[in-house]
């Protein structure tokens, strides 16, 4: 049983590690071929995976149903535009569900009318966010909250038209404030993160980090 | 038994290297050194049609050779730049897979442009000819599976519109004369041949280079309506079991990871006191979880946008393990956020084997990690309203995040959560460092597992990390300062081989 639990999940991240390792060493055509394959196999589990991940949300908002458990009602609406999404996606309109996409129909109208609106109205609601979390960030109550204040009040002035009517300087600083400090710590965290990557990569494969697999 | 495996494992990494090495040699001793001409007559001159009017003078010592370092889709053009070329010149490339063609073109490029010297890797830093000699890489490569799915996606409405057309034609030419249908033949082979690259099925044509066929190419100089003979040359595109640019690339992955396993040995020998510095983030994970349980209040453990693939999500179910250690210390509520169905699975068996663990199996339910949806904004918007309905005492985020992140963080901190977050993403650091009470930076995030769990080992890898850190900050300094004296050796060697 241990050996289903441990050494074979062991085995299989060694394999395919090695495999994407040397992937991006050898670019022969059917090396190549073997990878592309491998990648499309990670599709097909993706398939099967979301039935799970759509099991586990329909069987959440069951209970809560079930349990009347308070803000159900949000549960209610969740299976009521679940099922009339998969009816639409399956009539899909008139053509059937064996048929390819259509591209207009119910299920576009859901998408292009209900959907892509829903979720530009939370990307808008982002600005509101920064504003107030700016404010908090910006209460210059120690010396690198200062800084923080005036570099990004530089860089802001300096990047409208504004900035170049008030001082020519002012574009050219925040450029300078752009290119060369906040590039310097970008590259700084980059070098760490690739490190990390690699490092955390490695542990992996030689199956010394095994956490992901439940821990030791 | 670890040191059977250790050296069962370099030794597999040796004689990879070896055998990579030698298919390598056995590749080019077969073919012989660059370039691989073809019997196809090199500077033979094909007459296209009769320029008009008068036709400029054709290119000379024209030279193919098949690409090194690629898959077998790539071959690479050179001729010397014509003392009388002009700015308004320009050179057009057609191939074909049949000497006798049809040719077609597949690169063009304005005179004065495209030398030898764009392609260091090739000829190198030091020829008296780089800029005096074209070069171009005609790549050629066949689009692999996942992009041609993407194309027929992206290409669906265009596939039937031609398919439609098509039909259109072939009806309405259905009765008429031979002779007029003629005229609609050429029309229809293109349609045909356009419907079969879309469906990634049109035979072996110079439109893709297949590896191990033979190739020829013709250049020809234009200068608006006066043209160059063409001049013709063939070629073999071979594809390579190393890529000798990435030589510098492999030559660190494997010092790295020699190091690990050199400080992981040693540790299983010697166990080390290993120090690392505190990250205040992970010391406060305790505090948040105390005090999640003293509210009475649940803990979320929100996850990134990033799947399974991705190493910040690998390392987020790392913490998300240790993290539930010690929330069954107090069986405390605590709910997982999934946005990717994969990582549902893997976080849902890690939360389960953690409770198991600590002995609290009893406190593991299936509903508390749980799918909340694969789209951005409506992972956001769900997991707000939890935050907002729930009023979770304290909140971490691990992961990769996008623009989401600030929705959820400003959520939690407008609720009063503890919020704890990790993540490698540059663009919202500054959101979290802004929102939240302790965020791990880049590789904090990835030194997390080892912080919480102590385990020797991982403290090990940490170790070989920053030693390696330590070597490319040197490199960094050193290659500088050759720089800046006008030393560029080591410029190109971190550049490409």
């Amino acid at each position: 049983m241990l050996f289903f639990k441990r050494q074979l999940p062991l085995a299989i991240a060694f394999f395919f590690g090695m495999v994407g390792f040397f992937a991006q060493y050898i670019p022969h055509h059917s090396f190549e071929a073997l990878y592309n394959e491998l990648i499309s196999w990670v599709r097909l589990l993706y398939a099967f995976a979301l039935i799970l991940g759509t099991y586990s949300l329909l069987r959440l908002h069951s209970k809560r149903i079930e349990r009347k458990a308070p803000g159900f009602g949000y549960s209610l609406v969740l299976w009521a535009g679940f099922i009339a999404t998969f009816a639409a996606g399956m009539y899909n309109d008139g053509r059937g569900f064996l048929a390819g996409q259509s591209d207009s129909g119910m299920l576009m109208w859901i998408y292009d009318y209900v959907f892509k609106p829903a979720g530009a109205t939370m990307f808008s609601v982002l600005a509101f966010f920064i504003a107030s979390a700016a404010y908090r960030t910006f209460r210059a109550r120690t010396t690198a909250a200062g800084m923080l204040l005036a570099s990004a009040i530089i860089v802001m002035i300096g990047r409208i038209p504004i900035g170049d009517m008030i001082s020519e300087h002012l574009p050219i600083l925040a450029s300078w404030l752009m290119e060369v400090p906040n590039a310097a710590v970008k590259r700084g965290i980059f070098l760490g993160v690739a490190l990390g990557v690699v490092a955390t990569s490695l542990r992996i494969i030689f199956g010394i980090e095994r956490a992901y697999l439940g821990g030791d | 038994m670890m040191r059977f495996r250790l050296k069962t494992i370099l030794s597999a990494i040796i004689a990879a290297s070896a055998l990579l090495a030698y298919a390598e040699n056995t590749a080019f001793s077969q073919d012989g050194p660059l370039p691989q001409l073809m019997p196809f007559p090199v500077n033979t001159h094909i007459e296209v049609e009769t320029p008009q009017p008068v036709p400029l003078p054709p290119i000379d010592r024209l030279e193919a050779m098949d690409a090194p370092d690629d898959a077998g889709n790539t071959v690479i053009l050179s001729w010397p730049a014509p003392r009388d070329e002009k700015q308004e010149q320009k050179y057009i490339i057609e191939a074909t897979s049949d000497v006798g063609g049809p040719w077609r073109q597949v690169a063009s490029f304005s005179a004065m442009t495209s030398f030898k010297a764009d392609l260091p890797r090739v000829f190198g830093w030091n020829a008296p000819d780089l800029k005096t000699s074209h070069a171009i890489e005609i790549n050629l490569a066949p689009p692999t599976r996942a992009f041609t799915d993407k194309l027929d996606e992206s290409n669906y409405k265009k596939n039937l519109k031609l398919k439609d057309t098509l039909k259109q034609i072939e009806d309405s030419i259905k009765d008429m004369a031979p002779a007029e249908k003629d005229a609609f033949a050429d029309q229809i082979a293109e349609l045909r041949q356009e419907i079969l690259e879309l469906e990634n099925k049109a035979p072996v044509t110079a439109t893709r280079l297949e590896p191990d066929h033979h190739y020829y190419f013709r250049v020809i100089r234009s200068e608006g309506e006066r043209r160059s003979p063409a001049i013709g040359v063939g070629v073999i595109p071979r594809g390579n079991w190393f890529d000798s640019g990435k030589l510098n690339n492999f030559a660190i992955a494997l010092v790295l990871a020699g190091l690990i396993i050199f400080y992981v040995y040693r540790t299983r020998k010697k166990p080390d006191n290993i120090f690392i510095r505190r990250i205040p983030g992970l010391e406060a994970v305790e505090d948040a979880i105390g005090r999640a349980t003293e509210m009475g209040k649940p803990i979320f453990f929100v996850h990134g946008l990033a799947d399974m693939s991705s190493i910040s999500t690998v390392a987020s179910v790392n913490i998300l393990g240790k993290i539930t250690e010690r929330v069954a210390e107090y069986g405390t509520s605590f709910k997982v956020t999934n946005k990717d169905p994969v990582v549902l699975a893997v976080s849902q068996e890690t939360v389960k084997e953690a409770y198991l663990r600590m002995g609290r199996p009893d406190l593991y339910r299936d509903d508390d990690v749980f799918f909340v949806s694969q789209d951005q904004f409506s992972y956001a918007t769900g997991v707000e309203g939890m935050i907002l309905r729930e009023k979770p005492a304290s909140i971490f985020y691990f992961g990769y995040y996008f623009a989401e992140a600030l929705l959820l963080t400003e959520t939690g901190a407008h609720m009063g959560a503890i919020q704890i977050s990790g993540t490698d993403s540059y663009t919202q650091l500054p959101f979290f460092i802004t929102t939240c009470d302790y965020t791990l930076m880049g590789e904090e995030l990835y030194a997390a597992s080892a912080y919480l769990s102590r385990d020797p080992k991982l403290l090990a890898s940490l170790k070989a990390q920053d030693l390696m850190k330590g070597l490319i900050i040197v490199f960094i300094i050193v290659g500088v300062i050759l720089s800046t004296a006008g030393v560029d050796w080591m410029t190109h060697i971190m550049e490409s081989f």
